[in-house]
């Protein structure tokens, strides 16, 4: 039998429900079954209360483009720890990336997932499926299949499709299926990843990708998107110029979607000095022009999503010489205070909530929100108490982060999936 | 032998020189066409007209081919000509000769009928302007297979009674398909809606301009529908590339009975052959005699090739005024 749960005295934030307030929820089952301003119903009849003490309830954070390790390199992070480590940092529902080993490009793959996702207390792990068999490019993937299985949308991982005539194709046979494909992934082909090319590039000896191959790669998928009606989300942006094509697309009336990892709104190429491996990522880090463009387009909204691109890689992969080091960096944990730290660069704060809620929601076909009958996908927070990020306080078993005694904010108090309680600070 | 036209010919009348496709045919063209493939469909194999005697007729297939090839082949002979195959495996067409090349010593062995198929659209035509003999397209490339159509059409006709008014499915490979640009421009001609079903890699939204409603959701294609018109799948050339598996085209493309039940009561299931069971027709509907004609659209397809060389023979212009 389900307990009817009042969580009374918080700060309800969710602009796009109409909520910048006191108020309180009551829980029930997997609902929100009561949403109430200022602290009017004290609900005689719930049958536990808890008290907020005037903490923020946020809707679950929705992270939406993260690398599972498993399957292929659960040494690193199983999807049962993917889905913990994603509870700490506010996020009620993952969405994961295809690109394991082997890639999510069956339907068993996805309800592999879903199921080693529910054998502990973690956020909701769903995924996208392989737009390409092993995400190689070549093959058309199961792309009905993976639909029916669950999967959210479509992705080629982190690889580009080359061929035109392939990506046609697959994007032609997605749109039948009306799920959202993330596109604009610029190949690592060009050059030497790892590195923008550039002033940086030049200095340290590292020959880097130009910036070109992430604006070449939006503008062509632009016009795929235009021929085929697919309906797309360019989730990586993180250039200038690949803000400013998006928001020229979304201008002419193109209806797409975009975002950007949140290492691309907080870091940039100077990470990289003494040749620094875990600020090796793909897409790589960009100049500062690059970042404020990212900030820009977040706060106007032509960045729709903010994602942590959360990739764990273990020491023996990122110990190494820079060029053969694997790219990225985890995120999941401090996901939440890194993005409240945009707020200080004018991003306004329902702006980057709705970044982290509803516009990956609105994406993926989710529902999200505080309001009676949604699904009680919660996170309670004190947005203003300080914490300094370190490596010592991460629970992720791999170490590849970037964000080292850098001042933040924002503790992640309770976060609720389906009504329940998956993670609580002790 | 008397040539019997029965009496619902007059008016009608077929002039062109060449079956090379359904385009140029005009619905009175098709009907007396029809009329005459009807009438030898009723006919036991022995009693048909030697319309044909002493003519030659020389099948050239350059793509293989065994339901069209020998209901060429048959309805020739049933009509008293010689037929030749030519093997096109072992002839000079694979020692470098050019078709025209072809086309000119053919010509000179003076046959009355050459049918061809070809894998490449226009080769028919082409042919056609080189030879002297009557060219019956046989199916060239992703172009046209006029007798196919025709055959279904007059399979169609002996149900129902008549083409206008009725609504036809086509479904599945529709871009690669001859028998389904064939059955579109036919069936519109005589007077039928048609919808065409498949995966947009399958189905290019240009088909819409040809006049057809098109589908990429099977189920809503189905819907209320007097035919359901199914197409070979070329699953082992295309898995992965226009469609991913032929597991998943059944599972959104194949016909099955719940899809079926969503046509009408009494519609008809058609399948040009050869069929791949479990890709894209489930087997059960494709033996279910009450509501599949697949083995009828063969047996038709000897009357309506019947049809086709008597009306190239005789070639009648017609007679609507003058017979007035």
């Amino acid at each position: 039998m389900s307990k009817r749960t009042l969580l009374r005295n918080v700060h309800l934030f969710d602009p796009a429900n109409g909520h910048d307030g006191p108020g309180g929820v009551v829980l029930y089952g997997d609902r929100i079954v009561a949403v109430f301003g200022g602290d009017s119903a004290i609900a005689a009849d719930a049958d536990v209360v808890i008290d907020g003490h005037g903490a923020t309830l946020l809707p679950g954070l929705i992270d939406s483009r993260v690398h599972l390790s498993e399957p292929g390199l659960e040494y690193r992070e199983t999807v049962g720890e993917t889905a913990r480590l994603a509870a700490r940092g506010g996020i009620s529902t993952v969405i994961a990336q295809p690109g394991t080993s082997p890639a999510i490009d069956r339907p068993q793959a996805v309800f592999a997932v879903s199921h080693r996702s529910m054998e502990g207390k973690g956020a909701r792990v769903a995924t996208l499926g392989a737009l390409t068999l092993g995400c190689e490019g070549q093959e058309l993937a199961e792309l009905g299949l993976l639909h029916e299985a669950g999967a959210l949308g479509y992705s080629n991982g982190t690889r580009a499709i080359a061929a035109l005539d392939t990506i046609s194709r697959a994007l032609t046979y997605a749109r039948a299926t009306g799920l959202p494909v993330c596109l604009g992934q610029s190949d690592a082909v060009w050059g030497q990843p790892g590195v923008t090319s550039g002033e940086l590039s030049a200095r340290m000896g590292l020959g880097g990708v130009p910036v070109l191959a992430e604006v070449m790669a939006i503008e062509r998928d632009l016009r795929l998107v235009e021929m085929t009606g697919v309906q797309a989300h360019f989730d990586m942006v993180t250039s200038a110029e690949g803000v400013a094509a998006i928001r020229a697309a979304k201008a002419r009336g193109l209806s797409v979607t975009a975002g950007t990892g949140i290492a691309y709104a907080t870091l940039t190429d100077i990470a990289i000095g003494d040749y620094r491996t875990h600020a090796k990522l793909h897409p790589p880090l960009r100049p500062d022009r690059d970042r404020l463009a990212v900030v820009e387009g977040l706060a106007d909204g032509t960045l729709d999503t903010l994602v942590s691109d959360h990739c764990p890689v273990d020491t023996d992969h990122k110990r190494v010489p820079f060029e053969q080091a694997e790219p990225g960096m985890i995120g999941l944990e401090t996901f939440l205070s890194l993005a409240l730290s945009l707020e200080d660069q004018g991003v306004p704060k329902a702006r980057l909530i709705d970044a982290l809620t509803g516009a990956p929601a609105r994406v993926f076909g989710l529902e999200r929100g505080i309001r009676p009958n949604a699904a009680a996908d919660l996170v309670l927070v004190d947005l203003d108490r300080p914490r300094r990020l370190s490596e010592a306080r991460l629970h992720s078993r791999c170490r590849n982060f970037n964000y080292e005694g850098i001042p933040a904010r924002g503790v992640v108090l309770k976060t609720y999936v389906n009504g329940k309680l998956v993670f609580e600070r002790s | 032998m008397t040539q019997s036209f029965p009496p619902a010919t007059i008016g009608y009348g077929f002039a062109h020189p060449h079956l090379l496709g359904i385009e140029p045919l005009k619905p009175g063209e098709i009907a007396y066409l029809l009329d005459r493939a009807s009438y030898f469909a009723e006919l036991a194999p022995g009693d048909a007209p030697d319309t044909l005697a002493g003519s030659t007729v020389i099948n050239l297939f350059f793509e293989n081919s065994t339901r069209t090839r020998s209901s060429f082949e048959i309805a020739a002979q049933r009509l008293g000509a010689d037929v030749v195959n030519m093997d096109v495996a072992t002839s000079s067409v694979k020692k470098g000769e050019t078709l025209i090349d072809t086309a000119d010593t053919l010509n000179a062995m003076r046959p009355d009928f050459l049918v061809v198929r070809h894998g490449q659209a226009g080769a028919v035509k082409l042919l056609s302007r080189k030879l002297d003999a009557h060219v019956l397209n046989g199916g060239d490339g992703k172009h046209e297979h006029p007798t196919q159509a025709l055959a279904d059409a007059l399979t169609i006709r002996r149900h129902k009674g008549k083409l206008d008014g009725l609504t036809v499915a086509i479904c599945g490979d529709i871009r690669h398909s001859r028998v389904a640009r064939s059955n579109l421009l036919l069936l519109q001609k005589m007077g039928a809606r048609v919808r065409l079903i498949g995966p947009p890699t399958l189905l290019p939204g240009a088909y819409e301009t040809l006049g057809a409603e098109v589908y990429h959701q099977m189920d809503e294609g189905l819907r209320g529908v007097d035919i359901v018109m199914m197409l070979r799948l070329q699953v082992e050339r295309m898995a992965g590339t226009l469609i991913p598996s032929g597991r998943e085209f059944f599972r959104f493309y194949g016909l099955d009975r719940k899809r079926l039940a969503l046509a009408k009561p009494d519609a008809l299931v058609m399948h040009p052959g050869p069929m791949n069971r479990g890709v894209e027709i489930a087997s059960d509907i494709a033996d279910d005699l009450d509501q599949s004609v697949i083995r009828e659209q063969v047996e038709m397809g000897v009357a309506v090739r019947m049809a086709c060389f008597e009306a190239l023979a005789t070639r009648r212009a017609p007679t609507t005024l003058r017979a007035a």
